[in-house]
């Protein structure tokens, strides 16, 4: 799969989270960033529920923004497997 | 949340009336030039609203009786999403301090604020970060001096080519940075090219465009509207913090060179706040009193009435050969036609 646009998902309402994927440059790789309400103890569940959907659908360079508001692992992956595909076309 | 109902307003007519009022009640202006507006209405009362100018979300409110019930993300959600819709991934956002928690935990960033009055913010994946490292690639010198020109150009005179040339005389390197907001008789990249020409002979110069970011219609909107109202002052305080806190490290800008401002009252704000502020951020600000041509000084706005009369011999004594050659092509010929048939400042 291969990002050639910006996509949305989700929302900023509490239990969601709203996702942005925008293309990345070649080679630039995986780009994420992350604002969460509770950053401090599911900051880095997050990075991991992101590195490995994007591992899963083998992309490689994007941007991902994510703003969490508190949203469980399967909502955020869900989201975030929404937004990618919206911004993709498959090879 | 029983009989709470979204709703996209027009904002002539009744429904721009109420939001007007329902704004003041909560210390704020109606403005205008508001592309989208929403309202968030309980048994038919305006409870919140917000707006969409272009890339930037205005006139926020919430009544006071309504805060903490998720009223605010849902409405930024949705106005979020109309700017999504629009191709406007890069959001920004005006407000105030006070709001400044509310807006950090949507995922808005602060990019600058004005004193305890104004902070202005951004969304998206891009950032004023990116805006820094693609400046700082085109750095040019460490050390000596760096001057910088912030021009529009519609279209280049004699007088902006005098003002540039002043500043590379007197400098190791020129930054010129032309607006890049498409809201000018002369579309930007016309303005642009017309700068790089009328350049051309100067060796050490750099010519950039200005981006989001300088003078825009995100941070300087009032700039193209020319309302002399209070939030000139405000407007010029941001751009010129933005230019403080942003450009001048990325570039190493030691100096700033601007063109007296004898007739607009905006441009003459933005030049006093550029003169009060800018050395807090170690930049000498140079006033360069206008070219002239018979006594009185060289305008955009003088060439623009001189292609409405179709004064030829005017335009040869205020436009410098690379505009004129440009004014007599075929590309040129639509914009003066417009020209002839507007009398707006811009």
């Amino acid at each position: 799969m291969n990002v050639v646009r910006n996509a949305q998902a989700g929302t900023l309402e509490s239990s969601d989270a709203l996702v942005i994927v925008a293309p990345g440059k070649p080679g630039s790789g995986l780009h994420i960033e992350i604002n969460s309400i509770v950053e401090e103890q599911f900051g880095d569940q997050i990075r991991r529920v992101v590195e490995e959907t994007i591992d899963r659908l083998g992309i490689r360079d994007v941007r991902i923004t994510i703003q969490d508001r508190g949203a469980l692992d399967y909502c955020l992956r869900a989201r975030l497997e929404a937004a990618l595909n919206r911004a993709s076309v498959v090879d | 949340m029983e009989g709470i109902r979204f709703r996209s307003v027009s904002l002539s007519g009744r429904d721009g009336e109420r939001v007007r009022l329902f704004l003041e009640a909560n210390g704020l202006k109606l403005e205008p030039r508001l592309d989208y507006t929403l309202v968030v209405e309980l048994d038919g009362e305006i409870i919140a609203t917000g707006s969409l100018a272009g890339p930037v979300l205005k006139c926020l409110a919430t009544d006071p009786n309504h805060q903490g019930q998720g009223l605010m993300e849902k409405l930024v959600t949705r106005l979020l999403e109309e700017e999504y819709y629009r191709g406007n991934w890069h959001v920004f956002l005006y407000t105030r301090p006070a709001n400044l928690e509310i807006f950090r935990s949507l995922g808005f960033r602060e990019v600058a604020r004005v004193r305890d009055r104004v902070v202005f913010f951004e969304s998206g994946p891009e950032s004023i970060a990116d805006f820094v490292s693609a400046l700082r690639e085109k750095r040019r010198m460490v050390g000596g001096k760096v001057s910088s020109v912030v021009v529009n150009c519609n279209p280049f005179t004699r007088g902006h080519q005098y003002l540039i040339e002043r500043a590379a005389a007197e400098s190791d390197w020129v930054h010129v940075f032309v607006v890049t907001e498409d809201l000018s008789m002369f579309p930007f990249a016309v303005r642009y090219k017309l700068v790089q020409r009328g350049t051309a002979h100067i060796p050490n110069i750099t010519v950039h465009a200005g981006g989001q970011y300088i003078i825009s219609q995100n941070t300087f909107p009032s700039y193209f509207t020319r309302d002399p109202n209070e939030q000139v002052e405000d407007h010029a305080l941001l751009d010129v913090a933005i230019f403080g806190q942003y450009v001048v490290p990325a570039l190493g800008i030691t100096d700033r060179y601007v063109g007296q401002e004898p007739y607009c009252p905006v441009t003459s704000v933005y030049n006093r706040v550029m003169q009060q502020e800018l050395p807090r951020y170690g930049v000498t600000v140079h006033e360069v009193p206008r070219l002239e041509v018979e006594g009185e000084a060289i305008s955009a706005s003088r060439v623009r009435q001189a292609l409405r009369d179709g004064d030829c011999e005017e335009l040869t004594k205020l436009l410098p050969s690379t505009t004129l050659n440009f004014l007599r092509s075929e590309e040129a010929q639509p914009i003066i036609h417009k020209i002839k048939e507007s009398s707006a400042p811009h």
